[in-house]
């Protein structure tokens, strides 16, 4: 028998994501905004836990809500926010607006109109893929350990690049 | 962690290593660190090359089959490093009198060699473009590191979005080829090009792998119509990728610009190991992953060696700025290598690399001579400025004479030996026509490197010119090695191309 009880998760956390991206684009304040947006990621790495990603769940909050959310409360607050708080907060690009959701509509339409027949779906995760966490590790460390290792150097290349091409002066 | 691994690690490592202590030597005063870090870099490229020495008693792939131990990685990495000694040994006063970053731009030049060394020595596809991009990214800061100077900037900008636009493309060509075989290891995407199964039992046998077994699921539909249409797309954006980077016609726009704007020690550099480094991917991906295809391919390589020469050529006699002129002529010279990649054969391969190690050391050394002669902020690179030259500094003369005789492919000197054996391996795979284009490029290509001889020996000097200051110690003694390079290659040519045709006889067996 099958339990209402996965759907429920889902929903709530659907609900949960789409509530507060909008509340995250409709806020003045940008730093209410972020923590908005923490909400809405919070929801999607649930979202990853329920289709059993428990690696891309954890990785979800500690590199989303954890450094990138971060990042942008460092941005924020070294602008200007008093001007940006002043300045229109839509475009007003209401026509594209239109088009786009409108377009998205109606593939939405589209989809529930034809309902489940007219697409293929990509194979639900689980079965030949878990253990998740164990095999993402098995092919980072071990398969994969070299390529891993070297995109630090990469890393590290271009942050030398960057404090070399933006610092004041050579001395 | 076994010994195989250690030591095809070994010198990638080395250079990291001595990259970050360059860097560290940013504390240092600004009068010692210019020897110090050119000390210490050289100390490093020096055990980096006996790393690369010591590799010789393994054979075999290294990092669950991404790196590969080999003779042709081998000759490529020595060519890095003998390519990163002089161009660091000659660029010490050369940063001092600039105002540049010392430390970090020798820091840079070990990162970008060791991601050469990556480049020419992987046999994963992951691997090369982390290789190409570590490359890459540090030579676009290198190029950009004359801050002061609007040329340097606009250049290092120039180079840097249209680099990143063809490692976009080759990414895709990658990612489109993991889609066809089922794998990114060079090795397996050949066992299964080739026998058209699939290629990951082979590899997964090492360690079974669940992932990697549902993408060999995915890609068991056989190889059908349309994936012969996305194998097509995949050399081809791979081809893109790559001709950018080895600056083959039509992707070789930025060239002149970027070796006209970057410093120049740094565009000699640039002209020579990147080059080589994608030669070094070039041929391993097209030759052990794709060479069941080369019938698809080797049109296209025979109308972008045409291009690349004749373009490359014709471009350069209109042009008056000596590294501009130069970077035109690399643009041409990479179209003769073309050639020689065009007959697809033992010989052909054989007669790149010979070329491609001849050509670095006269290269080197024009672009060595050209930077002295150009003095404080690089303002004497026109070819009036070369009026009469050859009396007022004859030893600088008599270098850049027998680097130019050399670009021409003069005999007893490096290029002719050069051009010899490309043409010789495209003669004995019947591409004539190719063969008669590219001997008519040659001679067109006389003409503006002999223009610079007339420059020096038959035009009075500007009474204005001011005199040429005495060369530095540390350029001095580069120009002095790269001339006799090129003239000892040039009278006895064996040694080199016995290594050379060691490095690419190996080539096939993998």
């Amino acid at each position: 028998m099958q339990s209402v009880l996965p759907s429920l998760f889902f929903y709530a956390l659907a609900t949960m994501i789409l509530v507060s991206a909008v509340v995250t684009i409709t806020r003045r304040n940008a730093v209410h905004s972020v923590i908005w947006l923490i909400s809405t990621l919070l929801g999607i790495a649930g979202l990853f836990l329920h289709q059993h990603a428990e690696f891309l769940a954890a990785v979800q909050v500690i590199v989303y809500i954890g450094g990138i959310t971060v990042l942008f409360l460092f941005v924020i607050m070294l602008v200007n926010l008093d001007e940006a708080a002043k300045k229109k907060q839509f475009a007003g690009q209401w026509k594209i607006v239109v088009i786009c959701a409108g377009a998205l509509l109606a593939e939405l339409g589209f989809f529930i109109f034809k309902g489940a027949e007219g697409f293929y779906f990509a194979e639900p995760a689980g079965g030949s893929l878990q253990p998740n966490t164990q095999l993402i590790a098995l092919a980072l460390y071990r398969d994969y350990l070299l390529p891993f290792e070297l995109a630090s150097l990469l890393l590290l290349v271009a942050m030398i690049g960057a404090v070399v091409l933006a610092k004041k002066d050579l001395k | 962690m076994t010994a195989l691994d250690l030591a095809a690690i070994l010198p990638i490592a080395i250079l990291t290593i001595t990259a970050i202590i360059c860097m560290m030597m940013g504390t240092v005063r600004r009068e010692t660190a210019a020897s110090l870090c050119s000390t210490i870099s050289l100390t490093g490229l020096a055990a980096a090359s006996a790393a690369v020495i010591y590799q010789r008693s393994y054979s075999g792939l290294a990092f669950v089959d991404t790196l590969s131990v080999d003779p042709f990685a081998r000759y490529f990495q020595l060519l890095f490093l003998v390519v990163a000694a002089l161009v660091g040994l000659a660029s010490r006063e050369y940063l001092w009198r600039e105002g540049m970053a010392i430390g970090e731009y020798y820091a840079l030049m070990l990162f970008a060699t060791a991601g050469m060394c990556l480049m020419a020595a992987a046999n994963d596809l992951m691997v090369i473009f982390i290789g190409l991009e570590i490359s890459s990214l540090s030579s676009y800061i290198l190029v950009g590191m004359r801050r002061n100077d609007a040329a340097s900037s606009e250049s290092a900008l120039k180079y840097f979005l249209l680099g990143s636009f063809a490692t976009a493309f080759f990414l895709y060509g990658v990612a489109l080829l993991f889609g066809v075989s089922g794998s990114t290891k060079l090795t397996a995407i050949r066992a299964f090009l080739y026998g058209g199964q699939n290629a990951i039992p082979a590899s997964a046998a090492l360690g079974k792998n669940p992932v990697l077994e549902t993408v060999a699921m995915q890609s068991q539909f056989g190889f059908t119509g349309s994936m012969d249409l996305l194998l097509g797309a995949a050399i081809a954006l791979i081809f893109v990728g790559l001709a950018f980077k080895i600056s083959a016609v039509p992707f070789q726009a930025w060239t002149p610009d970027v070796y006209q704007g970057a410093p120049a020690p740094v565009a000699a550099m640039l002209s020579t190991a990147p080059k080589a480094a994608a030669f070094a991917a070039f041929i391993r991906i097209f030759m052990v992953s794709l060479g069941a295809s080369a019938a698809q391919w080797s049109h296209l390589l025979w109308a972008t060696a045409l291009l690349t020469m004749t373009v490359g050529n014709l471009a350069a006699l209109w042009q008056s700025n000596l590294k501009r002129l130069l970077a035109y002529s690399s643009i041409a010279h990479a179209g003769y290598m073309l050639v020689a990649f065009t007959s697809c054969s033992t010989d052909g391969i054989t007669a790149i690399l010979f070329y491609l190690a001849g050509y670095a050391f006269m290269n080197i050394g024009a672009f060595i001579v050209v930077t002295h002669v150009a003095g404080p902020g690089e303002r004497l690179t026109e070819l009036d400025d070369y009026a009469g030259l050859g009396f007022r500094s004859p030893a600088l003369a008599a270098l850049l004479t027998i680097f130019m005789l050399s670009l021409i492919g003069i005999p007893l000197t490096a290029g002719f030996f050069g051009k010899f054996y490309i043409f010789r391996a495209a003669l004995d795979s019947g591409l004539l026509w190719l063969t008669i284009f590219g001997v008519l490029n040659s001679a067109i290509a006389a003409y503006y490197y002999l223009q610079i001889l007339v420059a020096m020996y038959m035009k009075q000097p500007i009474d204005s010119a001011a005199p040429v200051a005495d060369m530095p110690a540390g350029a001095r003694t580069v120009v002095t090695v790269c001339a006799a390079a090129t003239l000892l290659i040039g009278i006895q040519p064996s040694a080199v191309l016995r290594m050379a045709e060691y490095a690419a006889q190996w080539l096939p067996q993998l």
